[in-house]
């Protein structure tokens, strides 16, 4: 091609790409406005009550010779690819008197493996435009990057890497040990960890694993060795407590090739995981005052245990969950204005479930906001007692959007590698969402009202109170509420 | 969702028979077909026609963001960001009640220095109803606020500011922070959450001065990504926008700014966290103006992760840092380049700052290998096609063509800013830190505990034998 040909098709592809300049309407300052009538706005146009369809993406699960799980996510819209592995090797896992020894081993282990310091490894990920990012839970770890689809080989050989081949260098511990000990002194100052750490012993116990710490504790920490990680690894971290996820632009033939490459070959199988401390939660009392010197508001935690994974309350629970953000918005924030905000979290897996509930108010306001939620969930029940034609509406309408909720929080391919990893760690079936949405639809209001009496009731909820010592000093809270019209 | 229960037996033979594809899809083509127009108030439009699912995301930037706070009111625009959602002429009840019977999802409003941003996802055979709101709130806002109205919103923000800043470690001194880095005065230099002396200020004609200089259609861009025709969501637009009143487009403050002539240090006293933070910052070229793209790079080879300059250095090997964190952080006009380190329990800061310069003052002079730039460089190419997917995607583009409409003039900029990475150099690189990252003009902020950590009792263990 001749030098003129190539400057002619560079201008052309130029042009191609630069912007039109588009003709902006000219507005002197202070040109009257036209006086048009807007009148017909005070008509609705037509609000369409139903969702939409949304299809879920097909997940496909397959094994590999060595009892691997390997989940495939075919999403060809995609740009990129997901590829997450996961490991069943969480928190819960870590032995009675070494809080932190899971965190540690997952954090030693992406710190260095097959020959590769921290540095290098990570190199090799940026390499690819990956950063990997861990989540960290009780009952799993995952590990995850994403890539382009001609990158997608490297990444799993290097998250193979990480997972097969760990090097446990005494100094990589060192460090993390180190980065660790760092991130609990920020941690241990801040209100919701404080309360969690107060709150989550009262739901389950001292023993349970809910009630220890995922970080460890300074001591931990400095107590664990090299041998711990090692004796981690080797029990709990094997084929058969682990799976490959692969969602994205990848055919499944080129998952499937790359699945068998990289991880057939690992052999091993992790021991039989033991069963977990019983739950023992301790008797609702008054709250639980813990300070914090300095803070402008008080933080308050809620909680109690309720339904978990296969119980036949849950839908009716998540029903209930979904009406309460939106009461508690109504009622403390907009109305009383004690809050910015009131959360409500859940959480429910095959040992255990939770309801838990987290707000800042101010120091004078924190009598009035135990009141106001206490209040809040009598009058949903209340609510529920009725039984109107016009309460059924509202429960189909709620009920919808439980649904809706929880195809688009699965939706794309961040939300499948999501149900990959709840299908993986509680060892649900292929077909759990569709499941679930036929028990959530035959929701009834006396389900409705059998799961407030039996997980809502205030008397029940633990709460723990973190502000400064002067506030807490002059508290005189009426809690727990003795005497609730609930049954 | 079903099982495909062959697949684990394919999954062998697969293995043996899959050739690697070969793939240069284009994966921001669509951009390229992105409707762009104006309508005669002035009001920008930008459509993104997608089948993939049947919603739409709506996202509407209106031009104006704290640095338009009026003199004496600090705070100004982020309570008009609470004060959209109490409802409109035509819409009683408030907005949020209404988003709720259109079944909007992933809802929420944000304000940052340059702009608001509203926005939505709605099914698609709600988008005129959704259109109408936000027609509503932006022509006939004032016809439905009180004193009710604004003093609901006065407390929402009072209590964000409480919760995010006041309660929360490092909350007071982030805030300080881009307020100590300007000269006193600067439009960039203000609280975005404002004071409580200048909030309770605020009357209802301040937010009606305010609604009718930046709230203009011809001060505001709606991007529709999603499910309709271009037709069909013009006449829509049209219908529902094009008889707002109008204004012509407020000229904005001044926000070029003069790099310090020295260096500057502050010493702030942290109440709440317990590690002492270090912040440097310098002035930097705008976004999208020449540099901004190497600021970006520059960011990446000092903090991207373990393998980084600082990260390798500062955090694993010196153990000064707990984590350090550099960004260019882009705005219209002007923008600053950041250097943010959580120190380790009782190392001198100065060491830290030493770390830092050492490793500008190399990156000034030899700048990075070239691997270290491709690497740097990699993450940026990837980030623009990540995200675009599923109905969440829709949201991210309609967000994605607002940031090039504003910055670039163009909603589709998103195809050049690729080449903007892939044309970085070397030479880019140092240049840039030789031009702006100046250790002898910026402002250093020290954010000293109260009440420091002590240093940490965590002995450096002896070599184990290893049993491998």
């Amino acid at each position: 091609m001749s030098r003129r040909a190539a400057l002619i098709l560079s201008l052309l592809a130029g042009c191609a790409e630069a912007p039109i300049p588009l003709p902006v309407p000219k507005l002197k300052p202070g040109q009257p406005t036209p006086v048009v009538s807007h009148a017909w706005r005070a008509v609705t146009p037509p609000i369409h009550s139903e969702w939409p369809p949304l299809t879920p993406m097909p997940i496909r699960e397959g094994h590999l010779s060595n009892g691997m799980t390997v989940y495939l996510i075919e999403c060809p819209d995609a740009a990129t690819v997901r590829a997450s592995v996961l490991s069943r090797a969480g928190s819960a896992l870590d032995p009675l008197d070494k809080p932190g020894v899971s965190q540690l081993t997952w954090a030693t282990m992406l710190g260095g493996a097959g020959g590769l310091d921290e540095p290098e490894l990570w190199k090799e990920f940026r390499r690819l435009g990956a950063v990997p990012a861990t989540e960290n839970e009780r009952t799993g770890i995952q590990i995850g990057v994403t890539v382009e689809p001609a990158n997608v080989r490297r990444a799993v050989e290097l998250l193979a890497t990480v997972v097969t081949k760990p090097d446990f260098r005494p100094a990589t511990l060192d460090r993390m040990r180190n980065r660790f000990e760092n991130e609990l002194l920020l941690e241990e100052k801040r209100p919701n960890f404080i309360a969690d750490g107060v709150l989550d012993p009262l739901l389950a116990g001292p023993q349970h694993w809910l009630a220890r710490p995922v970080r460890g504790t300074h001591a931990s920490l400095v107590a664990a060795t090299v041998n711990d990680l090692r004796t981690f690894q080797r029990r709990w971290i094997a084929p058969d407590t682990t799976a490959l996820v692969l969602a994205g632009r990848i055919s499944e033939a080129e998952a499937g090739k790359i699945a068998e490459d990289v991880f057939g070959s690992w052999s091993g199988s992790a021991q039989r995981l033991p069963p977990s401390a019983p739950l023992r939660p301790v008797s609702v009392g008054p709250p639980a005052l813990s300070p914090r010197k300095g803070v402008a508001q008080a933080f308050i935690a809620m909680g109690r245990l309720t339904a978990r994974t296969g119980d036949p309350d849950l839908p009716a629970f998540d029903v209930v969950t979904t009406m309460l953000p939106r009461l508690f918005y109504e009622e403390l924030r907009e109305r009383l204005k004690l809050t910015y905000g009131l959360h409500v979290k859940t959480f429910a897996d095959v040992e255990l479930g939770l309801f838990l509930a987290y707000t800042t108010v101010r120091g004078d306001a924190i009598g009035r906001t135990l009141e106001a939620t206490a209040d809040c969930l009598r009058r949903l029940r209340r609510k529920f007692e009725e039984k109107s034609p016009r309460l059924q509406q509202y429960l189909a309408l709620v009920k919808e959007s439980v649904v809706q909720n929880m195809w688009l929080r699965y939706d794309g391919v961040d939300g499948a590698v999501l149900a990959a990893k709840l299908m993986f760690l509680q060892r649900l079936p292929l077909d759990w969402a569709v499941q679930y949405e036929q028990r959530l639809k035959a929701v009834t209001p006396d389900d409705i009202n059998r799961v407030i009496d039996r997980y809502l009731d205030p008397k029940d909820l633990h709460v723990v109170i973190v502000a400064d010592p002067g506030i807490l000093s002059t508290l005189s809270l009426d809690w727990p509420p003795a005497s609730l019209p609930f049954h | 969702m079903k099982a495909v229960s062959r697949f684990a037996v394919m999954l062998l033979a697969l293995a043996l028979a899959a050739p690697l594809r070969a793939d240069s899809r284009d994966d921001l083509a669509a951009f390229r077909r992105v409707d762009h127009f104006h309508l005669p108030n002035g009001l920008e439009v930008v459509l993104y026609e997608d089948h993939r699912a049947p919603f739409v995301a709506i996202n509407i930037w209106y031009h104006t963001g704290y640095r338009d706070d009026p003199p004496g009111r600090a705070g100004m625009a982020h309570l008009f960001e609470h004060l959209m959602f109490e409802g409109s002429a035509h819409v009683a009840g408030g907005h949020k009640s209404w988003l709720f019977r259109v079944r909007a999802f992933a809802a929420n409003a944000t304000t940052s220095l340059d702009r608001t941003r509203y926005f939505e996802t709605v099914p698609a055979a709600n988008l005129e109803a959704a259109l109408w709101l936000e027609s509503d709130r932006m022509g006939f806002l004032l016809d439905g606020l009180d004193d009710r109205a604004l003093e609901r919103a006065r407390e929402a923000v009072r209590h964000e500011r409480e919760e995010k800043v006041d309660s929360r470690a490092y909350g007071a001194a982030s805030e300080r922070f881009l307020m100590l880095s300007y000269p006193a005065g600067h439009a960039y230099g203000r609280p975005p959450n404002g004071s409580d002396r200048e909030l309770d200020a605020v009357t209802l004609d301040d937010v009606r001065s305010f609604h009718k200089t930046w709230y203009v259609p011809a001060n505001a861009t709606i991007s529709l990504a999603g499910d309709f025709s271009t037709a069909q969501a013009k006449q829509l637009v049209r219908h529902y926008f094009e008889t707002l009143p109008t204004r012509a487009r407020p000229a904005r403050p001044q926000v070029s700014v003069a790099p310090p002539s020295s260096e500057t240090v502050i010493h702030e006293r942290e109440q709440l966290g317990n590690l002492t933070l270090v912040w440097m910052s310098w002035h930097t070229p705008g976004f999208f103006a020449p540099g901004d793209a190497a600021g970006d790079a520059v960011a990446d080879l000092l903090t991207g992760g373990p393998s980084s300059r600082l990260g390798r250095l500062l955090d694993q090997r010196d153990r000064l840092t707990y984590t350090t964190r550099a960004r260019q952080a882009s705005h219209y006009g002007t923008s600053e380049f950041n250097i943010l380190m959580v120190l380790q329990p009782g190392v001198d800061p100065q060491r830290a700052i030493a770390g830092v310069d050492a490793e500008l003052a190399d990156l000034a002079e030899k700048g990075p290998t070239p691997d270290e730039l491709a690497i740097a460089l990699a993450s940026r190419k990837l980030h623009l096609v990540r995200g675009l997917d599923g109905v969440a995607g829709l949201a991210r583009i309609a967000d994605v063509v607002q940031t090039y409409a504003d910055g670039m003039g163009d909603p589709s900029g998103v195809l050049r800013d690729r080449s903007r990475y892939e044309a970085i150099t070397v030479d880019d690189v140092s240049t840039f830190v030789r031009r702006y990252l100046d250790p002898h003009k910026r402002v250093v902020v020290i954010d000293d505990p109260v009440t420091p950590a002590r240093p940490t009792d965590v002995p450096v263990l002896p070599e184990e034998p290893s049993d491998k």
